[in-house]
């Protein structure tokens, strides 16, 4: 009986811990996304001896339903991406035809970025189909973070092998990512810098994604505007809207 | 219908109006050039085509009527895309403006009176270049040996968009199609895949009625008219999605014919799958069908983008008219640069293939490929593509067409043709 107490003490332990670490990721990426949210972007993708920038809109509610509008360079133009729960669709101006997005696509680079269709329209898949554990706790940018690791569970269709995020005790910030595959390699890390207050919510505006083997390459996001009181319905999300928006 | 619906309803449009009225504020806010959208580019291309001299011999027994075997030809090419945003509606035009020059637009009499393919059948050299619609869209600056200019506006419409319905009237275009290099489901304005240079793809004049039944779904109806009841289109369309895969069924008159069709986009574990099918079958003495003028088009690929590799695409055509005996005769003959729903290449069966390699970021290299099974007929387009700033692109691409030459019993090329362009767009 006694054996069993124990045993039961350590599960819920385990358990309430876990529930802990998921609910921080929960917390983290509502921080970023709100319940909705509208928000305009300038995206630099920096290589040794070249560089692109790119603006774009983005639409989100929850974290499934996510919209990006591509408003400049003018040759991709209009160009945009809506995801719905684990579908993706590409609109394409020039021919006004919405393409489904194979899921081998996922992992190739979004528009020539460092980041992956996968990181910008994939994101839910961060809280609902890993397990999170507390591993530790450090400073980032000045900043007390828990460090939390990611593990995917058994069936789930992710693309990492474990992520290890550093959220900030206060205000739940994501302020660094670590992105590592099947067999333990760190693949891409994502930095956040420039803390400041937008709309009443503080948050990194600047975001790096830095692949680890590419020695120069980088790509940045920084928020020009966000907004987390946007009345968005479902139906704005959805294969009409595509090309509406503008 | 219960107080709780209607309340959810009530709200639901509510939602709708804030968004709408919110858009609205801004616009009259703002001065009218926020009303107003231009974008654009503007495109030189250099064609060279050449003729492999051994299928002109002399002696010939089908003579080719070719002029000459290796040409030149000089594009100018700019586009203008005006967008006007109303309170109710939006107007668009889509402008397409070329300056031609070399040797075509030279000696294009000569070719058609000669009855050379594909020149012969049309009056003069801008009447080749462009397929006009019911309405007269287009304006024929100049035409002369040394250079001719045409403007066409191959978009010009009008567009009401409501939040559960989309009424588009005037030269637009009708994308029914849904797997990559053909589509039997594209009723209203198919394109034809060897004009490289028309990313936009031609439009038609239509009215087009859409009803939004949910996010992912809807139906459609659109009528396309034309100079004789023959030439009508007008067809209906049902889209939806279902278990990961979107989904649409067609039927409707197709000029002569009646045409049933449906269509698919999804995957197999990590490939996508998508494809089209259309069946037509003549309506003039229904309900008994002349087997003769039915036809089966079947289209459907198979694709995958490897990880730090290429992305590659297998395809497949069934065209129940097509011949199972294909020459370069057949080819020639069956017109592939102005293709329909109805007959999309010659040949009964035609295998695609398509692989895209991005070399350094900025450098994109394509090779596609049209063959026939036992290759009688093959089709190679490989493209080279350089980003040189964010909105200048070069590229250098290639048709070759390669086949059994009759002449010397050796399988050779026939003909090549080589493109380089820049564009800068705006």
């Amino acid at each position: 009986m006694k054996y069993l107490i124990t045993t039961l003490a350590l599960a819920f332990t385990i358990i309430v811990s876990a529930q802990n670490a998921t609910e921080i990721v929960r917390k983290s990426e509502l921080n970023v996304k709100g319940a909705q949210s509208t928000a305009s972007l300038e995206i630099r993708t920096v290589r040794p001896t070249w560089e692109r920038n790119m603006s774009v809109k983005t639409w989100s509610k929850g974290l499934d339903q996510n919209i990006i509008l591509i408003t400049s360079p003018a040759r991709d133009k209009g160009t945009v991406f809506l995801k719905r729960e684990k579908e993706i669709w590409n609109y394409v101006p020039t021919i006004e035809r919405s393409v489904k997005l194979p899921p081998s696509m996922m992992m190739q680079s979004w528009m020539g970025t460092d980041f992956s269709n996968d990181d910008l329209v994939n994101e839910s898949s961060t809280l609902n189909d890993y397990t999170h554990k507390i591993i530790n706790e450090i400073e980032v940018e000045g900043l007390e973070c828990w460090v939390v690791e990611f593990t995917p569970l058994p069936e789930a269709p992710v693309v990492w092998g474990k992520i290890i995020n550093y959220i900030s005790k206060e205000g739940f910030l994501q302020m660094k990512g670590e992105f590592y595959d099947e067999d333990g390699y760190l693949i891409n890390t994502m930095q956040g810098f420039d803390i400041e207050e937008l709309n009443g919510r503080t948050l990194p505006t600047r975001i790096r994604m830095t692949p680890a083997e590419e020695p120069g390459h980088f790509t940045e996001m920084v928020y020009k505007e966000l907004n987390f009181d946007a009345s968005l319905t479902d139906s704005f999300f959805s294969i009409q809207n595509m090309k509406r928006l503008r | 219908m219960g107080n709780w619906t209607k309340i959810t309803l009530f709200c639901f449009f509510l939602g709708q109006f804030q968004v709408v009225f919110a858009q609205n504020n801004e616009k009259e806010e703002n001065s009218w050039k926020s009303k107003w959208t231009i974008s654009g580019y503007h495109k030189a291309l250099y064609q060279y085509n050449s003729i492999n001299p051994s299928f002109v011999p002399q002696n010939s027994p089908i003579p080719l009527p070719v002029v000459q075997l290796n040409t030149s030809d000089y594009l100018y090419h700019n586009r203008i895309n005006a967008r006007f945003y109303g309170k109710n509606f939006t107007f668009a035009a889509g402008m397409r403006n070329r300056v031609f020059a070399g040797y075509t637009n030279s000696n294009f009499n000569t070719l058609r009176d000669d009855g050379t393919l594909p020149f012969s059948g049309y009056d003069d050299f801008l009447d080749y270049t462009h397929q006009d619609g019911f309405i007269p869209l287009n304006i024929p600056w100049f035409q002369s040996k040394i250079a001719s200019a045409l403007s066409v506006f191959d978009r010009f419409y009008i567009d009401l968009d409501r939040e559960k319905w989309h009424l588009r009237v005037g030269r637009q275009r009708i994308n029914w199609g849904i797997n990559q290099q053909f589509n039997p489901n594209d009723l209203f304005n198919p394109f034809n895949l060897f004009d490289i240079d028309y990313e936009e793809r031609p439009g038609v004049d239509a009215i087009r009625y859409e009803r939004y039944t949910g996010l992912l779904s809807s139906w459609e109806i659109s009528y396309a008219p034309a100079d004789s009841v023959k030439n009508h289109v007008a067809a209906f369309r049902y889209k939806t999605n279902y278990s990961g895969y979107d989904f649409q069924a067609i039927a409707g008159k197709w000029k002569t014919r009646i045409a049933l069709g449906g269509g698919w986009s999804g995957n197999i574990k990590k490939s996508g799958f998508s494809g089209e099918f259309t069946y037509f079958l003549p309506y003039k003495d229904l309900p008994k069908i002349n087997p003769a003028q039915t036809n089966l088009v079947l289209s459907t690929s198979v694709d995958y983008a490897f990880l730090d590799g290429p992305f590659v695409s297998l395809g497949y055509l069934f065209n129940f008219r097509g011949t199972t005996d294909p020459t370069l005769v057949t080819l020639l003959s069956g017109n592939i640069g102005r293709t329909s729903p109805y007959n999309p290449m010659p040949f009964r069966h035609t295998i695609t293939s398509a692989a895209l390699f991005t070399i350094g970021e900025l450098t994109n290299l394509t090779l596609t490929i049209l063959s026939t099974p036992k290759a009688e007929i093959f089709i190679a387009i490989p493209s080279l593509s350089y980003s040189i700033n964010g909105d200048l692109d070069a590229s250098v691409f290639a048709q070759i067409f390669l086949t059994e030459n009759p002449f010397e019993d050796q399988y050779t090329w026939f003909s090549n043709a080589i493109f380089v362009r820049l564009k800068q767009s705006f």
